[in-house]
């Protein structure tokens, strides 16, 4: 066990743990930020999918003693839903039983920060998260619809 | 023709003094009444209804939201005959209780089954409100309308939110079922319209919660060390080296579900770590050398000799297909939460069946019905993996052992090493043509693995299918497995589909004829024959296509409803791109459009997903995928445009959740024929296969 200060949701959270534990339990287990998921504990599926430093990071695979920026979960991009993503996602309906689209959502929050206006082949490309419902039509119009509101 | 029997002695009325509210709880027999004698009765579910003072109106949610969208679909009959505005509908989720009868989710029923007496109910409390109403304003309550969340008496202008009128209607008599008048399609203002998902927030703000963000003071976490083989089981544990483990609390056997040592943590991790740090000694059972292999031996071992082709057959074709096992592999892993004391046992299940929940509780706990809870939360899919509650049992019967409430995890590997099934299945086909190109008959040997023997295996029987053939005969078989079979979307269509409609394919081509204009010429069925009409002119069957590209149609008709599919594929050096796939859908009234085609965009997605990448494989008499890189599964990169058109001729809904995947799994195997030449007879398709 070891204590580790971590910048979630821009909150300073200290957190004791055993060095090895990933970030994904941490935030889950220790911390009670429930809205980030697990799907696959090996980094396949993007469930688990976080914002480090604005970057999408797997948060199944990272090891909390590794973090080394600061952390945004869904919880902390919008306390209502106000975000132009989250909006977007409403908009074009995209759930189905939802429990991966969290991931999905700061995936795209990612992908549209470093590329404003994404082409398909953009989103194909950085949107490998898995949806076992196959929402991916819906996902590509959201990330296309929140592109053109400009995201905030 | 759905009946439906409102009794005085089904409602339940309450008003609270304080809160003012009309509560109308009802159980509703749709198809008879359950002392009817007629075969096909059977006891239909329905929601509770509340509407309080304020005008909120609160729809009880029977059925637990796995994904389909059931909370909306309900919501809007609810919200259409009371007349209310969506915005002031609200969904509680109900938790299992017998009270609201058949809570499962399965079979594409939710809508099918609670369209009739859902609106029923909504419009008796319609009824009611209006005579409160008119009494107060002196007028005829068949005068009155409700509008926006208002009482109206039109002619004389006067009007009132319904919430003013709760009191008075709660002690209002019942009235009969012949004085309750529903909407006709005509009339309806919210049915039918385009609605998005009444849990969108919650889900975009990652507020919703699902069986794994369940949290109960006190609670542990567990995992299962499980055998690998089907039938295997734990001997014996050695624990030492997971004693050193932060957080880890205790390991002991399980009885329940597959069995194995149950590893107890204080957090999900310490659980998972210590359970890698378990030995465990197995017994691999008595099938702890199988394969996959050694069930296609079993499968060709079976098939029988063929029944002669007509006389008149000029040309004959023999084709195998061969499909393997699937695992639903929801997003969600199984997982369940439970607390167990002496006298109350509280349980958390994302489920399909909250009422097998409730029943496994009191086996495990000894407790009558009263001292059980099972709550249910939102449910990370489905697709019928939540039809077995097994991990309900494992949960309760580790809370009961540990005397401390626990959620119990199970990881991605066990998720897929232990689920229940789509059967892996064989086919052999024969068929035949005669001088006119239309004479076909057609012979299919169906063979799955495991289940239970059906009456009619080993006879050839008549086919009956969606096309008049000169001859058309099945017969059923199946092979001893003991790997677990279960539901999976569509079920048993998920193979009759691609196979029946993949071998017609093979006849059209042999006799010479375009795929669409014999199923025109053969079709037995006009609504699915209207389906296929209306795929062929959206779609553009007859424009041509770069070379390379191709058309494949396919169509289905099951669960109450009728669909033609139409895909178009681009083969180029052995790979296939599916760029559209183009759906025309007979569902009866469609309660929700954006609902349908979400069902039908996820069913083109699993059968793009089954055409090309996901398969269990048996090795060592388990599965040998342990993830989503072993057992993939389609992403964005292979999303094509789906498009989805509807028309029908009738009121009453069929169901839409399972329609989506037989048909667009074959129009997609034809299309690759109509692109390369390939014919597609094993899935997920072979690099060999296209090459």
């Amino acid at each position: 066990m070891a204590k580790f200060t971590l910048n979630v949701n821009g909150k300073r959270r200290e957190v004791d743990v055993d060095a090895d534990t990933p970030l994904l339990w941490v935030l889950r287990d220790s911390l009670e930020l429930t809205g980030t998921k697990y799907g696959c504990g090996a980094g396949l599926c993007g469930a688990c999918t976080v914002l480090i430093d604005g970057e999408a990071t797997r948060s199944c695979s990272t090891k909390v003693s590794t973090v080394d920026g600061a952390i945004m979960t869904i919880e902390g991009l919008s306390k209502d839903g106000s975000h132009s993503v989250q909006k977007a996602w409403m908009e074009e309906d995209v759930p189905q039983c939802g429990y991966c689209q969290a991931g999905q959502i700061l995936a795209a929050v990612a992908l549209l920060k470093q590329k404003p206006h994404p082409t398909d082949a953009d989103i194909d490309e950085a949107m490998t998260n898995l949806c076992r419902c196959g929402t991916y039509s819906r996902i590509k119009k959201a990330v296309i619809r929140a592109a053109a509101e400009g995201v905030r | 023709m759905s009946k439906v029997l409102l009794t005085r002695r089904s409602f339940i009325q309450t008003t609270a003094a304080a809160g003012a509210s009309l509560v109308l709880g009802c159980r509703l027999y749709a198809n008879g009444s359950p002392g009817s004698a007629a075969p096909e009765a059977k006891f239909e579910p329905n929601a509770f209804i509340r509407i309080d003072s304020d005008g909120k109106v609160t729809l009880i949610a029977p059925r637990p939201e796995v994904g389909t969208g059931v909370r909306t679909s309900l919501s809007m009959l609810l919200a259409e005959e009371l007349g209310v505005d969506w915005q002031h509908i609200v969904v509680e989720q109900a938790t299992a209780d017998k009270k609201y009868g058949d809570q499962n989710i399965g079979g594409s029923q939710s809508v099918q089954s609670s369209y009739q007496p859902l609106r029923h109910a909504a419009a008796t409390a319609a009824t009611m409100l209006k005579s409160a109403a008119s009494d107060l304003w002196g007028v005829t309550a068949t005068e009155c309308e409700l509008e926006g969340g208002e009482v109206w008496h039109k002619a004389s202008g006067k009007h009132a939110p319904i919430g003013a009128f709760v009191v008075n209607a709660a002690a209002k008599p019942i009235p009969a079922a012949a004085d309750v008048i529903l909407k006709k399609p005509s009339e309806f203002k919210l049915i039918g319209k385009p609605t998005k998902r009444i849990d969108n927030l919650p889900v975009v703000t990652g507020k919703a919660t699902y069986g794994l963000d369940c949290r109960v003071p006190g609670m542990k976490f567990a995992v299962i060390v499980r055998p690998h083989a089907f039938g295997g089981r734990a001997v014996s544990f050695d624990d030492s080296s997971s004693k050193s483990i932060t957080g880890f609390v205790q390991a002991f056997l399980v009885e329940s579900g597959s069995g194995g040592v149950a590893v107890v943590g204080s957090s999900t991790w310490s659980a998972m770590k210590a359970a890698a740090a378990l030995t465990v000694k197995w017994d691999d059972g008595p099938n702890a050398s199988l394969t996959s292999a050694d069930l296609t031996s079993s499968f060709k071992k079976a098939i029988e000799p063929f029944p002669s082709p007509p006389a008149a057959a000029t040309k004959t074709i023999e084709a195998v297909y061969e499909l393997p096992y699937l695992s639903h592999a929801p997003m969600e892993p199984m997982n369940c939460t439970a607390s167990v004391t002496a006298d109350k046992c509280e349980v958390w299940a994302p489920t399909q069946v909250p009422e097998t929940c409730i029943s496994e509780a009191m086996k495990i706990t000894g407790l009558p019905e009263a001292q059980v809870t099972v709550h249910l939360p939102m449910v990370g899919g489905g697709f019928g993996r939540r039809l077995s509650a097994e991990y309900v049992t494992e949960c309760v019967e580790i809370a009961k052992k540990l005397g401390q409430p626990v959620q119990l995890v199970w990881t991605r590997t066990n998720d897929l090493q232990h689920d229940h099934y789509r059967p892996m299945n064989y086919h052999a086909m024969k068929g035949s043509v005669g001088s006119d190109g239309m004479h076909m008959a057609f012979y299919h040997q169906l063979l799955e693995a495991g289940g239970r023997p059906r009456a009619t295996a080993g006879v050839w029987s008549d086919l009956n299918g969606q096309y008049t053939l000169a001859e058309g005969h099945v017969m059923f078989g199946r092979i001893q497995s003991p790997v677990p079979n279960g539901a999976w979307r569509s079920v048993q269509n998920t193979y009759l589909g691609f196979v029946r409609e993949c071998f017609f394919d093979e006849l059209c081509a042999a006799s010479g004829k375009d795929p669409v204009e014999a199923r025109l010429a053969l079709m037995r069925n006009d609504r699915l024959k209207k389906t296929l009409q209306l795929a062929v002119e959206k779609a553009g069957w007859s424009t041509p296509m770069k070379p390379g590209w191709g058309r494949g149609v396919a169509c289905f008709a099951g669960f109450g409803s009728y669909i033609t599919q139409i895909a178009e594929v681009e083969y180029t050096a052995g790979k296939v791109k599916v760029h559209r796939v183009v759906a025309a859908i007979d569902c009866g009234q469609v309660v929700n459009p954006l609902g349908l085609a979400a069902q039908i965009e996820g069913a083109t997605m699993d059968a793009i997903a089954t055409t090309f990448y996901a398969a269990i494989t048996i090795e060592n008499g388990g599965a040998a995928q342990t993830n989503w890189d072993s057992y993939r599964w389609a992403r964005m990169s292979d999303a094509p445009v789906v498009e989805v058109y509807t028309t029908s001729d009738t009121e009453r809904p069929g169901g839409a959740g399972e329609i989506g995947y037989p048909a667009a799994v074959a129009a997609i195997g034809n299309a690759i024929f109509a692109a390369s030449g390939k014919r597609i007879r094993r899935l997920p398709i072979a690099a060999e296969d296209l090459a």
